[in-house]
């Protein structure tokens, strides 16, 4: 009896799935079919007789390479410094002011890039405070962070608290029991991380870091403010380039399906080396943590969750600063400003319910 | 058609720079730790206009010249406003933009802090235009839009709002800040079909002297 009662259930699932997966390939194709039409466009737009080959010259090695280099860096060093972040911010499951740091997690990625960066020039700059703390201590000044550094430090501000998000909502899925048990074992924070905490960020990770990879790959006005030179050009930059003044449809869409294969092979890559891990079963017990309770421990955690919204808030800070100083309330009474505001929100909250809608079920 | 224009020209921070380079000469050869912002000419057109600037004054030497100014470049941004941006932060004393910039600061901040400097070859010119497009739907009516836009109403609004030089009569007299403008002693600008057609040699040129260590 039992028996037959799962199987009637597999069987429900099994239809459930299908449909599932037909309306998400319906829905994959309208997407395919829409960015498809907007591409075709641009390729008819283009003048007759004007018959150009794309050529994948030198320029673009270049740029290819220097793209998969920085997004590589930017991708490993965002992932790599959330992992302690995120383990803290587990840990200490309840600290006053917790959910004020997770929030704070979520900034950096809703500020224009141009935003960012000059906030991070606020801290980070040849003026700003960092070089202004070395003048004062009578060191050797500045430091100058233009080049792959500026780039690698811009990306790991928007990222890393993103990954530090991702991983932190996986960690707090661990079922309870898992906790019990490792207390009842005595396990040590290094056996915690091996045999509890690694399985589960290994399964996160594909996802995390393809998102990250893909961020900085098209990453775009932080490469070029921040890199110091063409040196640093991202094949986004090409891409423009090939639209604003070469106008060579073709050409931006070759580039463009060239930075879509590289993603999509990374993407594939990644899947490969760590597939994603299923969930254990639970039985839904509160979330308890038995770790992280002693002295040493808690204070390693709260100097990396420290050095963590700190790095994170001060170019926010340094932004909310020199908004201040700015005319803000002039600004706000200003009708194109309001107007502004206005096509903001409706636009992203179009995006958010067509983009979170395929979800609901 | 046009409806503005303005000289690039680069513009110093006074409280950094006392003795601001008088030729793009003196800019290219100058003290390399004093810097300057530059825009990409690949993504703005301030970038485009630096790079046939100094085609125009070196010619045949402008990458010998792109390589020597390289050391006082801080850095190259994608477009004028992350140019700008880091010159007002401090970042940079100079920051190429135009002989019209000074004029924003003097009208809108009252302050004369920021000067452009003179240069003795000239400054290259940029024009901006308008145009109605082969397939507009109503030609009647794009035409009586580009009439307003070389009209004295439209013209009187440019010079304050895009900070950009008038092409037709006005209705009030341009701004007394205006007239302290470094007045450009030659003007530099290439023919659009030599642009056109030597456009990628040159970013080629520039790429190469720029990307060099």
């Amino acid at each position: 009896m039992a028996r037959r009662h799962e199987h009637e259930l597999s069987r429900d699932g099994g239809i459930e799935r299908r449909l599932t997966l037909a309306a998400g390939a319906l829905c994959l194709v309208g997407i395919l079919l829409f960015v498809a039409l907007a591409a075709l466009a641009l390729v008819t737009f283009e003048q007759a007789g004007a018959a150009r080959t794309v050529s994948f010259d030198a320029y673009i090695w270049r740029v290819t390479r220097f793209t998969l280099l920085q997004a590589t860096l930017s991708t490993g060093l965002s992932v790599l410094l959330a992992i302690p972040v995120a383990r803290a911010l587990a840990r200490q499951s309840r600290f006053p002011g917790r959910v004020w740091v997770i929030r704070l997690m979520a900034l950096p990625l809703g500020l224009p890039a141009l935003v960012a960066a000059l906030g991070l020039i606020g801290i980070w700059g040849r003026q700003g405070v960092l070089n202004g703390g070395l003048a004062w201590l009578g060191l050797e000044q500045p430091v100058s962070i233009y080049g792959l550094s500026g780039i690698l430090l811009a990306h790991v501000f928007f990222n890393m608290p993103l990954a530090v998000r991702l991983m932190l909502t996986g960690l707090e899925r661990i079922p309870g029991e898992y906790w019990l048990v490792g207390a009842n074992l005595g396990m040590r924070s290094w056996s915690i991380f091996r045999f509890v905490e690694w399985p589960v960020i290994r399964g996160l990770l594909p996802g995390i870091a393809s998102l990250i990879f893909m961020l900085c790959a098209t990453s775009f006005t932080l490469v070029l403010t921040l890199g110091g030179g063409p040196a640093a050009s991202t094949i986004e930059v090409a891409i423009y380039q090939a639209l604003r003044f070469d106008f060579d449809p073709p050409r931006a869409i070759a580039l463009s399906l060239l930075q879509i294969a590289i993603t999509g092979l990374l993407l594939l890559t990644l899947r490969r080396l760590a597939p994603p891990s299923a969930d254990g079963p639970t039985s839904g017990r509160n979330v308890r943590r038995f770790d992280g309770r002693v002295g040493v421990r808690r204070m390693g955690d709260f100097t990396v969750i420290g050095l963590a919204a700190i790095f994170t808030l001060l170019p926010l800070g340094s932004v909310v600063v020199s908004g201040l100083l700015a005319d803000l309330s002039g600004l706000a009474l200003d009708p194109m400003v309001q107007r502004g505001l206005v096509t903001s929100l409706a636009i992203a909250l179009c995006s958010a319910v067509f983009c979170v809608g395929e979800r609901r079920r | 058609m046009p409806y503005d224009y303005g000289h690039f020209a680069v513009i110093y921070d006074t409280e950094t720079i006392k003795t601001p380079p008088t030729s793009l000469k003196d800019l290219v050869e100058g003290d390399p730790s004093q810097k300057i912002v530059i825009e990409d000419p690949r993504t703005s057109t301030p970038g485009l206009g630096l790079l046939l600037w100094v085609k125009s004054v070196y010619g045949d030497e402008a990458g010998t010249a792109w390589a020597k100014l390289k050391d006082r470049v801080l850095t190259v941004t994608p477009g004028w406003s992350e140019a700008y941006g880091l010159f007002t932060k401090g970042e940079a004393p100079m920051v190429l933009s135009y002989t019209t910039s000074p004029a924003y600061h003097m009208v809108a901040e009252n302050t004369d802090r920021y000067q452009a400097a003179a240069f003795s070859e000239g400054h290259y010119i940029q024009i901006e235009v308008a145009g109605m497009i082969k397939t507009a739907k109503d030609p009647a009516l794009a035409k009586q839009f580009m009439a307003f836009v070389i009209g004295s109403q439209f013209q009187t609004i440019i010079p304050t709002t895009n900070w950009m030089m008038p092409v037709g009569p006005l209705d009030a007299p341009l701004p007394e800040a205006f007239g302290k403008l470094v007045q450009p002693a030659k003007t530099f600008l290439m023919s659009s079909e030599d642009v056109a057609s030597n456009r990628k040699a040159w970013i080629d040129e520039w790429l190469a002297a720029m990307s060099m260590n």
